[in-house]
This record gives structure tokens, C-alpha cells and sequence, in this order.
């Protein structure tokens, strides 16, 4: 039997049944959503692997009806609890009715097969026979009905474009009849299987189907089931920009109690959201949801979701004798097995010191660190901490100094208040392991469920491996974990090379970002959060007249195009900062160059300057400061 | 033919040039690339004296900013140049069919659409014999072309598909593809093949490549396909090549899609109408397995990421299912360009038609 690693399942696989999915999904992520996301439109956007069809599943019907019928169960309480928060599930009954659409099915063709009106009209009948039928199929689900069993289904009120045939819709089995034949038709037009013209109706004008299937327009037996009805186009991305435009539109002009979200791919460097004038913010529709950007003002709350998923994962694997994640790595380095190199190291800072500390100004602190007995590791913390505040008086801002000797406990708070990134000076300068841990995993995801997966798919299977070697064998070392780490790292740096045309112009352009970096972190002055810059930032304002209107300033446009493939790509997670736009590098590049991974240091950079970083591999790029 | 198990395949320079050699009132498609292949059919025939009334240049226009980009354009013009030369004394014409189409800075793929307005019924009429060259054609192109050209055409007018086979040049190109762009290859009836009403259960046959994982991922995450069945090259010309290929693909196959080992099928890289039986066979297979009552819809989707050949046996097979109300299409990855091997190693080439409307017993 093949060994399966529970770490590269994938979380939205259809076929994949509703209680593994329950049993894998972390609840916290539904905190996305919020009540107004019920019934007006949201744009959600993401890179791949955020985890958004992972968040679109959890509110299909299948996933409720599951959630409702296992209760009981200790995994869904936390659902539970939130799909009652947002009014989902009300007197222990699912109030919400949801149905998915791919977008990606080829309608963009349609606009190619006609023209002005007519394209409009093909396009919303295709959508309303499918909006139909996959609502009706839904209900179903839900309700555990069977198809046939829909004429006890009706609507409260037809809207009056229907009324023409009103026959159709006289029960929900009537009017999946209607979906199914009508959509079977026009699939055979567009096929050209027939060759005549195709009628269609009045009814094809608009969305209608979307203001048919308003939750508390549904009845069942009569009476209102639902409060709530949510209708998902995926991969909204894939249609043309026409069908991008008309199908907001439509949605605004109806005016309807149907929740509508936009699923789509973060492109570009706009936003994403089709400002149309039939909508209004709030009114009509919520401010855009980007996943990407929003877990990174919850940090906790994002790194706590990634250990419980890590922890579902191990669960999964069916190993007796791990728990958890924590069970399969060291979350220290084993310092004994590091004792020379770092007492070779603070021999290296102590002549360092002496060399640079004209004043004596440490020598107290220095004696102090001496005592230091029995921690080689602490000690080295110290003297790395020494030699950052050496680099700061040498090298840094002009101040006043009087030359007032530095006290242990000065030194302590200094580090205290500057850890990690002492911490990173020291395993960078003694070359001991850094990225190790499951801390350093979750800041490794960059906010990425699938990265975090990724990476952690690679430490799970060398433990296995390491497992199946020595059964008496202990969890994976800081070293070993920083090797899979790297080999992983590695994997996705040459896997860039298949993704884009421009491939070395955009490894140019994020190596020059990182030579930004490893100069700053050389410097080893600690000005920046973590140790160094691991982003560029750039003037709001000066960024948005480069993409203004669609015309891209043409002597940046290159920049602008690799920007937004960066971000496509998650090469580069984007910030706003102030009146800045800050992109960072993502985290697995740091690792793979030996940045920090704390965010907050960035260099702010000009669109000339980025232009030049496109193009020449600037081993002489200065900073300014 | 509806059923293209007897159909006529020829293995070789020489009896294809027999075969051809009877042939009058020809039109000859050719595709324009960088491919080195893409006047070696066309030369080989006319040299040995084959009448070829009329030759089409196909400008795809499949155009991108590729690291190789310029040596792309670089060798398609000399292609251009070749052809020209090469079809100085007949009447030859490029014609614009372009794949892609630019909406708002992103590609749709139109080439169904193109090659319907394009490739008329009436251009065609005058000829009894059409030969298509698919060595310098990329699947969407060729597959589209083929498809639309076996709809115009009149029963009486025969059709044959040539290629300058080099396999390993094949797995030397890599396409250069785009995150999260798979979509059913249009003009297969992919409107009826995606209806909701069908429900979704497919399964998925990838004809597997060397260099193919990141489509094979793309795909997979398109199709969230029920059942899995990869084929692989085997036997090759490259003895190794279905072990490589597996190792390559062995995380992604058996760990993250849990693919049974069973359910691989090994196809022979040269035998077109073999790769066709099979995966006609196995398509059967499933129906009865899983069909017996004709009440469930399960569609079919193919792709490749493998040689020309084995293209057209995965062609092949869809164009009869469809004949029998089999659900079946392709799904294709959008690409950014090539960046192919600079140099070309013709050793390994070899020249085959398939002769889609004579049949074997005949030759």
C-alpha cells in the first residue's frame, strides 16, 4: 500500500466526502464572512490557495446538511457555533440556501458567436437555466428531497417577466423541467447542432432567475424555509470583461435579497471590484473581500487556523504515536550540539568588540555576559546583542553620545525588544539553523493555507521517513527541519520557471529586492523588523497614475506587469502602509535567501528605480540610508 | 468513417510517399511555428512529385513575450521562407486563424471560432484530397482544424493527417502555461458536455509528457475529475521514457490524486490507431461499468501533454465517441509560449499519415 502524506490532500475535492471535508476545515476562516455578506454582492478574491473554494464549500448545502445531522460531534461545534452567529442555521434548521456556478465554462466564447444585444441575451438564459438547476438540486440536498419530489416546492411570487409561462413555474419541479430543456436546447444551438435561429424569451433580459430563488420567496409545503439565499459564481475571472460588467449590472438593477459572490483570481494591480453605476457601496454591494490581505491584520488568529489544520492533518495520518505537529519537530536547537561553533562565534564578536568598542562602553555588560555559565546559546544572544548596538553607535544616525557605560539590564531590554531579530543575526552570522519550528512554519505560509500545507507536507514526510528508519527515533532537528524547508523552497524557485514568459525578468526583479535585503541585513544594525528589508514600497498615488484608466504609463508599464504577476503568483504579497504600497517578498523566498521572516522592513523605491531592478541584476544598488 | 479502427496508418518516408503519390487535386495545411518540422512534409512530398495544387499557411497567431520569444519568431521565419521557396511553383496563401484573442489584457481562446470563420466550406470544395500538417501545430490549433475540416467536407472528399513524428523533440518544448487556465477545447460539442443538468461526475484520461506536471495539476484542479486514468508512452523510442515519466509524476499521481497503479494505461508513442482502440476500449469500459442504465451522464475529458501521434489517438477516440453520444471533449491549458530546445536533433524523425477515410484492407 502507498503511504499517503495527509498533508497534500487537497481540502475542496468534490468527490472528497462532506464529513472528511468537516473533519480537515478550520472554522475560524468563516470569521471572513459577516450577515451583510448574506444578501447583497462581495467580491472575494485570492491567489491560489488562500483557500477560497475551501470557504465557498463550507456553505454548500451538502456541508450544512452534514453539519446539522452530526451535531454531536466535537470537530463542528466551532461551525456550528458561527454558522448560528451569521444566522445560517436558526432553531438547529439551515435558514440558507446556497448554489455554486463555475464560470469557467466556457462562456466567454459566447461573445465571440454574437454580437451587442444578442450575446447579452444567450449569456443570461445559459445562466438562468443553471442558476435554476442548481439551486433546485441544492434544495434537494438539503432537504434530503428527490428531484421529483420538488412540486411540493413553490415559489411566493413569480416575477411578472415569468408570468408569460407561467406554467413553468407553477412548482420548483416544473420549473426544473423548464431549466433542464431549456438549457439542453440552447447547448445544442451553441454546439450548432441546429442550424435555425433560436428563440428566446422575454424572460432571458435579466437574471430573473436570481430574484426567483430569494430565500423567503422559496416555499416547502407552503411555508418559508429559508431566510437566506446565496448564489456563487467561481472563477469569475474567466469571463470576457463585457460579462464581467453586465452581470453586476444586472444583479444591481434587480434590486434582489440574494447574496451574490464573485469568486475570482487576484489579477492585476487594480481593484478588482467593477464599480458600475447601478450599484452602490453598501447598498448593493460589500466592500471586496482580498483573503490574503485580510489575515494578515489577524496574525494570531491566522497561525492559530494553521496549527489546528497542521494538527487535524497528523490526526488524519493514523500515526499512534503523534499527536500533533509539535510532536514530529524539535521547537528548539539541541544548543549542545552547536557548543563549538558558537563558542567560536562569540570568540569572533568578543575580538569584534574589542575592535569597535573604543570607550569600554560595553564592558560591563560584556563582563556580566561572561557569567553567563551553562547556556553557550544565551550567551551568544548576547554578545550578537552587543555587537548590534556596536553597529548602531558606529555606524548608524549621528547622536549624542556620552559615553555612558551600557548595564546588563540596559542590554537585557534591548534584546528583550529586539529578539527576533537577534536571534536571526545569530543563526545567520554562526551559520546554526533558523528556520525551524512550527512558529517559523506558519510565518513561512505567508498567510496561505496551501503554502503552509505545502511546506509542511515536505517536514511530515522526512519525519515519516526518519521514523521508518529508527523507530526509537526522536522528532525532526532544527537542522533537519531548515534542509526540508530549503529542498522545498528550492522545488517552488525552480518551478517558476514553467509559470511565466518573463520568468528571468521577474527573477531579476525579486533578486534585486533580495540584494536590497542582504544588504541591510549584512549591515546588521537591527533597524528593521526581523533584521533586513524583505519588501520595497512605493507612493500610493505615484502607483495608481501608473494604472490609472487602464492606461498603463508606458515606461513602466513593464514594472506594472511584473508587479502584478508577482502578485498573481504570490511572489510578492502586497500592503497598504499609510499612503505607501508596500510589496513584500513572500516568506519561502526569504527562506530561500536567508531573510527574516517578520514583516516590517521595506525600502521605499521609486518607479525609476524599479524599472532599473527589471532589467539589470544591480549588485551596486545603494540604500539611502 | 464513424469507427476509425480500420483506417490506413502509415510508418515512414517511404510508403507514405507511396500512398500520397496517387493522389490529385490536393490541398495541403500547413502550420506556421518555430517548429523545424514544419516544412519537412510539405518538401518531402513535393519533391518526390506529389501534385499538391494548393498549400495553406496557417498563421495561428499565437504570439507572447517568451523568454525565447525572438528566437521563436526568429525560426518561424524562416519557416515562412522555406515555404514559400519550397511552394514557389504552386498556389499558396497564409491564412489568418488566430487562437487567442485579447479582452482586456487577457487571452480568450477563440480558435474554434476562428477556424469556422476562416476555413470556409466553399475553399475547400474544389479539392477531392486534403493533407494536414500537424508537426508545427499546437493541439488546440490542429485538433480544431481537423474537427471542422471532417464537418465542411463532403463524404466523396478525403482527408489525411501527416506529421513529421520526433518525439523527443516534442518533450524537449516547454510551453511557458498560465496559472489556473484550463478549459474545455471548444467545437466538441463542450457546450452540451458541461451542462449542469448532467451533474459532474467525470472522468479524466492525460496522456502524460516529460515536462507536463504543471498542467496536469492546472487540469486536475478544473476538472476535480471522479476517476483518473493516465496514459502513458509505452513502448517509446525512448525505452525509459514511461519510467521517468511515472517517477516525475509519482508524488502527484499516487499520493495527492490516489491513483491506482491499475488504472495507468500504456500506449504505444507511434501507433496512433493503437492509443485509439485503447482508450475507445477503456471509455467502453467505464460505460457499461458505470452507465448500465444510460440514466447517469458521465462525460469523458482527455488531455495531453505527450507526442503528436499519440495526439491524434486521443483525437481520434473523441471524434467517435462523439459519434455515439458519448460525452468526451479536451481540455487544454492556456500557454504563454514556447521555449523549445535550440537545437534540433533529426535522427529520430519519421514521417506518418494517417488516412482517415481510406481504410487498411485497402492498401
Amino acid at each position: 500500500m502507498i503511504w499517503k502524506n495527509p498533508f497534500l490532500i487537497k481540502n475542496n475535492e468534490q468527490y472528497e466526502n462532506e464529513s472528511e471535508y468537516l473533519s480537515l476545515f478550520d472554522s475560524t476562516v468563516l470569521e471572513i464572512i459577516e450577515e451583510q455578506n448574506l444578501d447583497k454582492v462581495s467580491y472575494v478574491s485570492s491567489t491560489p490557495g488562500a483557500g477560497k473554494t475551501s470557504l465557498f464549500r463550507a456553505f454548500s448545502s451538502k456541508v450544512l446538511g452534514m453539519l446539522l445531522k452530526d451535531k454531536n460531534n466535537d470537530n463542528n461545534r466551532e461551525f456550528l457555533k458561527y454558522m448560528r452567529n451569521l444566522g445560517v442555521i436558526k432553531d438547529e434548521k439551515i435558514s440558507l440556501i446556497s448554489a455554486m456556478l463555475s464560470c469557467a465554462r466556457g462562456y466567454n466564447i459566447i461573445d465571440e458567436m454574437f454580437e451587442n444585444g444578442r450575446r447579452k441575451q444567450v449569456l443570461f438564459a445559459l445562466l438562468n437555466y443553471r442558476v435554476t438547476i442548481v439551486f433546485l438540486k441544492s434544495i434537494c440536498n438539503l432537504l434530503d428531497m428527490h428531484i421529483n419530489d420538488l412540486e411540493y416546492v413553490t415559489f411566493k411570487k413569480i416575477p411578472d417577466e415569468m408570468l408569460s409561462d407561467e406554467n413553468s413555474f407553477k412548482n420548483a419541479l416544473c420549473a426544473y423541467k423548464w431549466a433542464c430543456n431549456g438549457e439542453k436546447e440552447l447547448c445544442r444551438y451553441l454546439d450548432g447542432i441546429h442550424s435555425e435561429s433560436l428563440e428566446l424569451s422575454f424572460v432571458h433580459t435579466t437574471l430573473l432567475s436570481i430574484k426567483l430563488f430569494e430565500g423567503s420567496n422559496i416555499l416547502v409545503n407552503g411555508e418559508e424555509v429559508f431566510s437566506h439565499s446565496i448564489l456563487i459564481f467561481d472563477d469569475f475571472h474567466k469571463l470576457t470583461e463585457n460579462q464581467r460588467s453586465i452581470i453586476p449590472d444586472a444583479i444591481y438593477t434587480l434590486k434582489s435579497n440574494t447574496g451574490v459572490w464573485l469568486g475570482q483570481r487576484l489579477e492585476g494591480l487594480r481593484d478588482t471590484q467593477v464599480i458600475s453605476m447601478d450599484g452602490s457601496l453598501g447598498r448593493d454591494y460589500n466592500p471586496n473581500i482580498v483573503i490574503d490581505t485580510y489575515w494578515s491584520s489577524k496574525q494570531n488568529v491566522f497561525y492559530k487556523i494553521l496549527e489546528r489544520i497542521a494538527n487535524k492533518r497528523i490526526k488524519e495520518s493514523g500515526i499512534a504515536s503523534v499527536r500533533n505537529f509539535n510532536d514530529c519537530i524539535d521547537s528548539n536547537i539541541k544548543t549542545q550540539d552547536y557548543k563549538n561553533i558558537l563558542l567560536k562565534y562569540i570568540s569572533d564578536v568578543k575580538s569584534y568588540i574589542q575592535k569597535y568598542d573604543d570607550t569600554g562602553k560595553y564592558k560591563e555588560a560584556v563582563e556580566y555576559i561572561d557569567k553567563i555559565k551553562n547556556d553557550i546559546y544565551r550567551q551568544a544572544l548576547y554578545y550578537e546583542t552587543v555587537k548590534v548596538k556596536i553597529n548602531r553607535d558606529n555606524f548608524g544616525q549621528m547622536e549624542i553620545d556620552f559615553n555612558e557605560s551600557v548595564s546588563f539590564e540596559e542590554l537585557t531590554l534591548f534584546y528583550e525588544k529586539n529578539k527576533n531579530t537577534i536571534e536571526f543575526y545569530l543563526a545567520y552570522n554562526s551559520k546554526i539553523p533558523f528556520y525551524y519550528g512550527l512558529e517559523k512554519l506558519q510565518k513561512l505560509s505567508s498567510y496561505n493555507i496551501e503554502q503552509f500545507l505545502f511546506f509542511a507536507s515536505g517536514i511530515f514526510e522526512d519525519y515519516r521517513a526518519k521514523m521508518l528508519g529508527n523507530r526509537r527515533a526522536a522528532r525532526l532537528t532544527a537542522e533537519e527541519q531548515e534542509t526540508s524547508l530549503r529542498k522545498s523552497a528550492e522545488r517552488r524557485w525552480n518551478d517558476m520557471d514553467y509559470r511565466y514568459s518573463n520568468t528571468q525578468s521577474i527573477k531579476i526583479f525579486i533578486k534585486n529586492i533580495v540584494l536590497l535585503g542582504q544588504k541591510s541585513r549584512d549591515i546588521g544594525r537591527g533597524s528593521y523588523a526581523g533584521g533586513s528589508y524583505t519588501g520595497i514600497g512605493i507612493n500610493k498615488n505615484v502607483l495608481s497614475a501608473c494604472i490609472k484608466n487602464d492606461n498603463y504609463n508606458d515606461n513602466y508599464k513593464e514594472v506594472i506587469n511584473i508587479l502584478a504577476k508577482c502578485l498573481a503568483s504570490k511572489y510578492l504579497e502586497r500592503r497598504e502602509v499609510g499612503d505607501m504600497t508596500v510589496f513584500y517578498l513572500n516568506r519561502w523566498i526569504c527562506l530561500y535567501f536567508n531573510l527574516p521572516l517578520a514583516y516590517g522592513g521595506w525600502k521605499h523605491c521609486d518607479m525609476d528605480q524599479l524599472k532599473r531592478m527589471c532589467r539589470e541584476n544591480n549588485e551596486q544598488m545603494s540604500l539611502l540610508d | 468513417m464513424e469507427n476509425f479502427n480500420d483506417c490506413l496508418f502509415l510508418k515512414g518516408r517511404k510508403k507514405v510517399i507511396e500512398c500520397l503519390s496517387q493522389l490529385d487535386e490536393v490541398l495541403m495545411i500547413v502550420g506556421k511555428g518555430f517548429d523545424p518540422r514544419t516544412c519537412n512534409a510539405i518538401e518531402a512530398l513535393i519533391t518526390n512529385g506529389i501534385h499538391i495544387n494548393t498549400a495553406w499557411l496557417i498563421d495561428y497567431n499565437d504570439r507572447s513575450y517568451s523568454n525565447d520569444e525572438k528566437n521563436n519568431e526568429f525560426r518561424s521565419n524562416i519557416n515562412v521562407r522555406s515555404f514559400e521557396e519550397i511552394c514557389k511553383d504552386i498556389i499558396h496563401k497564409t491564412l489568418n486563424v488566430p487562437t487567442y484573442k485579447n479582452d482586456d489584457g487577457k487571452r480568450v481562446l477563440v480558435i474554434s471560432e476562428s477556424v469556422k470563420n476562416f476555413l470556409k466550406k466553399e475553399y475547400i470544395s474544389e479539392f477531392k484530397n486534403i493533407i494536414i500538417d500537424i508537426s508545427a501545430m499546437p493541439r488546440a490549433v490542429s485538433f480544431s482544424i481537423i474537427k471542422w475540416i471532417r464537418t465542411i467536407k463532403n463524404e466523396s472528399q478525403r482527408l489525411y493527417i501527416i506529421v513529421s513524428e520526433n518525439s523527443e523533440y516534442d518533450d524537449s518544448i516547454n510551453p511557458i502555461i498560465v496559472e489556473g487556465s484550463a478549459e474545455y477545447l471548444q467545437g466538441f460539442k463542450t457546450f452540451s458536455l458541461t451542462m449542469e443538468s448532467d451533474g459532474d461526475d467525470t472522468i479524466w484520461l492525460p496522456a502524460l509528457g516529460i515536462n507536463g506536471k504543471e498542467a496536469f495539476n492546472i487540469i486536475a484542479d478544473y476538472l476535480k475529475p471522479v476517476e483518473i486514468c493516465p496514459i502513458v508512452p509505452f513502448p517509446a523510442v525512448n525505452a525509459r521514457k514511461s519510467e521517468n515519466i511515472l517517477r516525475n509524476y509519482g508524488q502527484i499521481l499516487f499520493q495527492e490524486q490516489n491513483i491506482e497503479k491499475r488504472n495507468i494505461i500504456y500506449v504505444p508513442e507511434n501507433f496512433p490507431l493503437i492509443v485509439y482502440k485503447k482508450l475507445y476500449d477503456t471509455v467502453k469500459y467505464y460505460e457499461k461499468a458505470l452507465n448500465k442504465d444510460n440514466n447517469r451522464s458521465i462525460r469523458y475529458a482527455f488531455s495531453s501533454q505527450s507526442s503528436k501521434l499519440i495526439d491524434m489517438g486521443v483525437l481520434l477516440t473523441i471524434l467517435s465517441l462523439e459519434k455515439e453520444y458519448i460525452k468526451a471533449g479536451v481540455v487544454i491549458v492556456e500557454n504563454k509560449g514556447y521555449s523549445p530546445k535550440q537545437t534540433y536533433n533529426g535522427d529520430n524523425e519519421e514521417l506518418c499519415c494517417i488516412c482517415l477515410d481510406n481504410s487498411e484492407f485497402d492498401w
